[in-house]
């Protein structure tokens, strides 16, 4: 089975593959179970996408979680 | 060597007894300074989270409390917020630098004074509610190790907040959201790990540092400087 691995912050997941999935329907599809923000940024195998290109099977794609304000 | 803390509020005060504990079991003839650095001052609504035997400034009185506890050490205290215009006092050419406040304005500032030095290693904290992340800085002989704490996030490169210093007393007084004292533990435990990552020799894997308490996760990644589109639309 193919699959795309969805990297938020300190949580992943794997899902299964379908084609012409992209990120922009992942961030809204995964938004409260990965507490993904909504500013976030779409990054795949390490570089930046835009968050309507069709993910391909075995891609990673993270959306960069925004860095901590308090202390 | 000096380790200069900057931020002495819910990370800095849990992070300082245990640097200063680590410093002074690695004993040695080399003179280990630790420079505890705020403006703010400790009331008595700040007990929830954090530890304080007196009210007064934060740098002052952790200072205090630090000497007693650790007497091989030198500590000492900078009793005002870091501007562009003081970080040169605070931040020197081969410091280690442990970033504990809780704005980016602040983060930006010390990110951009530490590009300009040969040496340094920048750890830098911060959290949300049950969530954060700590990022690391090195520059070893005017070469970038690992990229800057901006590198992938537009919310420090351009932050949108207030320092303390540009604050009005008011907004001084409101304070900020509600925090977890186990959080801020957390953040100040990773940036610790990483410290200790970095002084024990160690190859530093990961330029950041995720962690979830609802999920219970936590997530390492070294970042490599890649083309980023414009990290301004993701503001």
């Amino acid at each position: 089975m193919a699959t795309v691995r969805i990297i938020c912050g300190a949580n992943a997941q794997e899902l299964e593959y379908s084609e012409g999935l992209t990120p922009r329907q992942l961030h809204d599809r995964l938004r409260d179970v990965m507490n993904i923000p909504d500013k976030a940024q779409y990054f795949v195998t390490g570089s930046q996408i835009d968050p309507d290109t069709p993910l391909e099977p075995g891609q990673q794609l993270e959306f960069v979680r925004p860095a901590g304000v308090k202390g | 060597m000096t380790y200069c803390v900057i931020g002495c509020g819910g990370i800095g005060g849990q992070l300082a007894p245990v640097l200063c504990r680590y410093l002074q079991s690695l004993g040695g003839d080399d003179e280990k300074t630790v420079l505890f650095v705020d403006g703010d001052s400790y009331q008595s609504r700040n007990a929830d989270r954090q530890e304080f035997h007196r009210q007064g400034n934060k740098a002052d009185v952790i200072t205090e409390r630090m000497r007693v506890m650790f007497p091989s050490l030198t500590i000492e205290s900078k009793s005002f917020y870091v501007t562009e215009s003081n970080l040169f006092l605070v931040v020197r050419d081969g410091d280690t630098v442990f970033s504990c406040v809780d704005n980016h304005k602040t983060r930006k500032r010390i990110s951009d004074h530490c590009k300009t030095l040969n040496n340094i290693v920048f750890i830098s904290g911060g959290n949300e509610y049950s969530d954060g992340n700590v990022q690391v800085y090195i520059r070893e002989n005017g070469e970038e190790k690992t990229p800057s704490i901006t590198y992938l996030h537009p919310e420090i490169e351009y932050p949108g907040d207030l320092s303390p210093d540009e604050m009005s007393c008011e907004e001084l007084l409101r304070g900020g959201e509600a925090q977890l004292i186990i959080t801020n533990f957390l953040v100040a435990g990773w940036m610790l790990s990483v410290f200790w990552l970095i002084d024990s020799g160690r190859n530093m894997p990961y330029s950041e540092q995720y962690f979830d308490m609802a999920t219970g996760s936590t997530r390492a990644v070294m970042r490599n400087v890649k083309e980023v589109l414009d990290i301004r639309s993701c503001l």
